[in-house]
């Protein structure tokens, strides 16, 4: 998918274009191909049209969207991009990966997940040989959602697959040709905007526009994943007051019920889910812990109490009892209006009028 | 497959992995391009992930936050189904206010899916940039013929409406995408989070519901309802100008009337979860259950149909489970359970080389069991099978829709610029022959007024097809 050719950009055909290949191959259920369509902050409209100023031309080939669907040796071949990038025709290119990787060094033959065919063997290529082949090539590997930062739902105890994060796949100290390491932007789903940032703010590095991309010690971008939930939750007043709730659909915290806030690094209850509006906690969903490393199986079940919420609660309800008592006689003071504010004919208000008396 | 065996020259085409479709799917067919005929068609989906082997020995309670993952667009039907079979194993009846908060975000869920699928996904199969490249012709008539609903619309030629839904640069297609997106918000607004919802639970919700929250929906809602008074007649001039400009066209991803549909939005007057009662209270559901078989309603009873349900290897990279103890032997009425039911399957993944000739895909075959055949029931994406079982039911009159025994009415209220408005859902029919085909399967996600032309051009016999047509 690629920005129509206007007139102005006809005479700039020689401007490079940055090519973005996205593999939604891994163990994934595209979750995060169809958040990047609900971004507004920025669009997926306002990148490939290069809405905004100092963005490169670029060129998405993305399945969830692609225009093209032309047969294989035909015309407009989806697949043929990433033949091309294979024999580094591309140059420049962003590799994405969506879904976690399975192991297939762990059976006997086949695939347990593919993208396109392998043209020598006629078979489906996995997409362990994918990221084998392009990550090499690629300028930078952006690993959307939990799944393809670090295994995920796919991932969890039981599974056949042996699934795991790119980083678990390519090593968690790779680094492209270009110096960048991995960049991992979880989220099950992705939020969409912490996505089309992310990505944005990658174009803008590979154009020159912007410095190195600060990531945390588990390639998170840092202004997305530096607080938690709870930091903010606009239910955490609710906490401080030792007011939590024992059933759904109340205003109060859901620690006892599930979340696990407290301690999961997230931006959701604070940005929204799309456009401010939605999210977790903050309307009534406990905290899952969807973007975090350890997700799931370090808080299932989901709907039991966190194990380290019930000494905090149990402090935060003693300290948040007296505190709501002493908040309680200074409301009752605030809620009502100054004495002078009435129907009178005496000025009750302090001012002295010139015509006044003395 | 009419033609002889000899007068075949069949040439190979495939596309893996085909675009714009959540999922990895993959196509590979041989045509008949001489007898204008698919001669053999195969569908592969590559992927593997193994849900129903790692959620054994999992709190049962987290089923629908892990169900909700298997699909990326849809997740949330997933969730709610799950919410629905917990409901019933543990014997517990939401709230009233509850379930409406469930099926207003699984409305707006179906709006969405509607929208971003017609628009944005299968609407580029008709842009102009589209026909230009794969049927020029057309585009010529296209752009000479007038577009019968323009004063509804505004796009005065059906080549005017084919620029619009060009990707990203078609007016229309910008402005469904950001429909899409307040279609989105009202999901988050009743299930916190889109695709996989945060606030869904068994027994209830953990939405706060206020005032404010209602408003909010509301005022979006009325928004979209103008909207569509705009796209419904849009849509019927588009798909009723692929059947005048190309004829044959019914045929593409045309199959028998096959079609399954379990019902949708559960009524809390009436759903008490309770197995023994499901008939019943299925039959009280907004969109009806139903089996439809060559046009005609067999069956009404949720509990038929999901005791109709068998899951066949088929195809796919699995070893088969019928020699093993059964999880389920009788239903809660003592009804037998087939050993093929989905209670009693067991996922055994069995990696293989992929080989058209024996097993290519990693999905299995579900079928529906009349008693006689294994039907290869459809939905028809969801929205034709939900619309085709309610005009057959007739059990659903609400006002706003009202199924007639023969179409679906569908009342909409008077909206900012534009009038009430009276939208009717009609059973496809084209030369005396029902149609469950892509443009009839496309054009139920925003169900129409149109009339079917009656005269043909077409003079071939209607024939089974492959489904691999655009939809």
């Amino acid at each position: 998918m690629q920005a129509p050719e206007s007139t102005a950009a006809a005479s700039e055909k020689d401007e490079p274009v940055v090519h973005i290949l996205w593999i939604n191959a891994g163990l994934s259920c595209d979750g995060d191909s169809v958040a990047l369509t609900a971004a507004t902050q920025p669009s997926i409209e306002e990148i490939v049209l290069g809405a905004l100023p100092g963005l490169p031309k670029i060129a998405v080939h993305w399945p969830l969207i692609d225009f093209e669907s032309g047969p294989y040796g035909g015309a407009d071949t989806f697949i043929e991009w990433f033949y091309k990038a294979d024999r580094g025709e591309l140059e420049p290119f962003v590799l994405v990966i969506e879904g976690s990787i399975p192991n297939e060094s762990i059976k006997q033959e086949g695939y347990w997940c593919g993208f396109g065919n392998n043209p020598e063997t006629g078979q489906p290529m996995t997409t362990s040989e994918w990221l084998d082949r392009l990550a090499p090539k690629a300028t930078a590997v952006l690993a959307a959602g939990t799944c393809a930062t670090y295994g995920g739902i796919h991932a969890m105890s039981g599974n056949p697959t042996g699934a795991m994060g790119v980083a678990d796949y390519l090593g968690w100290d790779w680094t492209s040709k270009a110096g960048l390491p991995i960049v991992n932007v979880p989220g099950c789903p992705i939020q969409p905007d912490n996505l089309s940032e992310t990505i944005l703010y990658l174009l803008y590095q590979v154009a020159g526009q912007a410095p190195m991309i600060p990531l945390d010690e588990a390639l998170r971008p840092q202004w997305l994943f530096g607080k938690t939930v709870h930091e903010g939750c606009d239910r955490a007043g609710y906490y401080e007051q030792g007011q939590f709730t024992t059933e759904y659909g109340q205003p109060e915290c859901l620690v006892k019920i599930g979340c696990w806030g407290p301690v999961v690094k997230c931006n959701v209850p604070k940005r929204g889910w799309m456009n401010g509006i939605g999210g977790c906690p903050n309307v009534g969903g406990i905290c899952i812990a969807c973007t975090m490393p350890g997700f799931p199986d370090k808080f299932m079940p989901f709907m039991d109490e966190p194990p380290g919420a019930l000494v905090s609660s149990t402090v935060s309800g003693v300290y948040g009892s007296v505190v709501r008592g002493l908040r309680h006689i200074t409301q009752r003071t605030v809620d009502k209006e100054p004495k002078w504010r009435q129907k009178s004919h005496a000025l009750l208000t302090g001012y002295k009028a010139p015509w006044s008396e003395r | 497959m009419t033609a002889p065996q000899k007068d075949r020259e069949l040439v190979e085409m495939a596309w893996d992995p085909i675009t714009r479709i959540v999922g990895s799917l993959g196509i590979y067919a041989k045509i008949d391009f001489r007898n204008r005929e698919v001669a053999e068609c195969y569908s592969t989906s590559s992927v593997f992930r193994g849900y129903s082997i790692f959620m054994k020995g999992k709190d049962p309670r987290d089923s629908h936050f892990i169900t909700s993952r298997i699909c990326g667009i849809c997740g949330d039907n997933h969730a709610t189904c799950s919410v629905y079979a917990q409901n019933m194993a543990y014997g517990i009846r939401p709230p009233a206010l509850g379930e409406w908060i469930i099926n207003l975000g699984e409305a707006a869920e179906f709006m969405f899916d509607h929208n971003i699928f017609q628009e944005n996904l299968v609407g580029v199969d008709y842009c102009e940039k589209m026909v230009r490249e794969t049927n020029p012709g057309v585009l010529a008539l296209a752009e000479r013929t007038e577009a019968p609903h323009a004063a509804e619309h505004g796009f005065r030629t059906i080549a005017d409406i084919m620029r619009s839904l060009n990707p990203l640069e078609g007016e229309f297609y910008r402005e469904a995408l950001a429909v899409s997106r307040t279609t989105r918000e009202m999901f988050c607004l009743m299930e916190g989070r889109h695709v996989h919802p945060s606030t869904l639970y068994p027994g209830g919700v953990g939405t706060v519901a206020t005032v404010q929250l209602f408003t909010d929906y509301l005022t979006r809602l009325v928004r979209y309802i103008e909207f569509m008074k705009r796209v419904v007649p849009m849509h019927d001039d588009l798909f009723d100008f692929f059947y005048e400009a190309l004829p044959g066209y019914e045929q593409v991803g045309r199959r028998r009337v096959m079609l399954g549909c379990w019902g949708a939005f559960n009524d809390p007057n009436h759903c008490n979860y309770n197995y023994e009662q499901m008939s019943a209270w299925g039959r009280k559901m907004f969109v009806s259950p139903g089996i439809v078989i060559d046009g005609k309603l067999i069956t009404t009873d949720l509990v038929d149909i999901n005791l109709g349900i068998r899951i066949l290897l088929g195809s796919s990279y699995y070893e088969d489970w019928a020699d093993q103890e059964p999880f389920v032997t009788h239903d809660p009425l003592g009804n037998p359970v087939d050993i093929r039911h989905p209670w009693n399957q067991h996922t055994i993944p069995k990696p293989q080389k992929r080989d058209f000739n024996d097993n290519y895909s990693w999905v299995m075959s579900p079928r529906w069991f009349d008693g006689e055949n294994l039907l290869a029931l459809d939905t028809g994406g969801g929205p034709l099978a939900r619309l085709w079982v309610t005009a057959l039911a007739r059990l659903v009159d609400v006002g706003y829709v009202k199924s007639t025994g023969h179409s679906v009415l569908i009342n909409l209220p008077k909206t900012a610029t534009l009038p009430e408005k009276t939208f009717e859902w009609k059973i496809p029919v084209r030369n005396g022959e029902m149609l469950s085909n892509a443009l009839e399967r496309n054009r139920a996600r925003a169900p129409t007024s149109r009339r079917m032309p009656l005269r043909s051009r077409c003079t071939s016999p209607s024939r089974p097809w492959p489904t691999c047509g655009p939809a």
